[in-house]
């Protein structure tokens, strides 16, 4: 769960939030501010996304045809 | 930095009302085609069916509440893979010395990955978790507050700009090791299904 929550965000998408909505608390015990933190996330990892998406097109070396 | 924004969304436009009009010449095929995309996305409903069959709640959470999950998890990933396409392919397109085309042209090179081979049946893979989540939304007991309904679309939302910004990052890793196509699509696909269903366990684990 840690996995999903810190390293690849998946956590973000449906289950944190939704944890609020249902009155569940977390299993893991994290803290209640991360239910609201989705779209904080989301624009973290498009930034990294973007990030890692132009370091992907620098470091692009051509077959050479 | 706006205008570059704007340039680049009408690309994006241009090129997937070019697909549109291509499918459409095809139109009993294109219908065909979507109606299957959505009758495979039933066998993913299907399989919360039957975990549900056998098993009263999962992790504490009834079947209205696993299927809200897992309908906000399948919507937002369905609508960042119809947007984004098979970035996968991109690992293809660079061993074939095809990349090398699309770097000349004046197009942002996202833009041209994810519209290359833009399949619209593949948006037949959203009715399905949208007709999910409504109905969840109608069956699932919780008092609701202003606050909780408007958490939702919020949450979708953030969603598809998680999982294309997943989907980005995985193909990003392909320009470095363009053999690596399976693995990245293994990996979105991994993301895709642990977000749908309920998860229990310590945190060093699971």
């Amino acid at each position: 769960m840690v996995l999903l929550t810190f390293v690849v965000p998946v956590a973000f998408v449906n289950w944190q939030p939704m944890l609020y909505v249902f009155d569940v608390p977390d299993p893991l015990g994290l803290p209640v501010a991360l239910r609201f933190a989705a779209p904080a996330v989301a624009t973290l990892t498009a930034v990294g996304a973007a990030l890692a998406w132009r370091g992907g097109v620098r470091r692009y070396r051509s077959t050479g045809s | 930095m706006v205008g570059r924004t704007n340039v680049t969304i009408g690309h994006y436009g241009l090129l997937v009302a070019v697909a549109f009009r291509c499918s459409w010449q095809y139109r009993t095929s294109l219908v065909l085609l979507t109606v299957a995309e959505v009758t495979a996305t039933a066998l993913d409903l299907a399989a919360v069916g039957v975990v549900f069959a056998n098993v009263g709640e999962l992790a504490g959470f009834g079947l209205a509440r696993t299927a809200l999950l897992y309908g906000t998890s399948a919507l937002s990933f369905a609508v960042a893979e119809g947007a984004l396409g098979q970035l996968e392919r991109l690992g293809r397109t660079i061993q074939d010395g095809r990349f090398d085309m699309m770097l000349i042209r004046p197009m942002s090179l996202l833009v041209q990955a994810a519209t290359a081979e833009f399949s619209p049946q593949r948006l037949g893979r959203i009715v399905q978790p949208a007709v999910v989540v409504g109905v969840a939304l109608a069956a699932v007991d919780v008092d609701w507050s202003p606050l909780k309904i408007a958490l939702i679309p919020l949450t979708v939302a953030s969603g598809v700009v998680i999982a294309s910004s997943i989907a980005v990052a995985g193909a990003a890793v392909l320009f470095v090791a363009p053999d690596a196509s399976v693995a990245v699509s293994a990996v979105g696909r991994g993301a895709n299904l642990a977000s749908q269903y309920p998860t229990a366990g310590t945190w060093w684990c699971c």
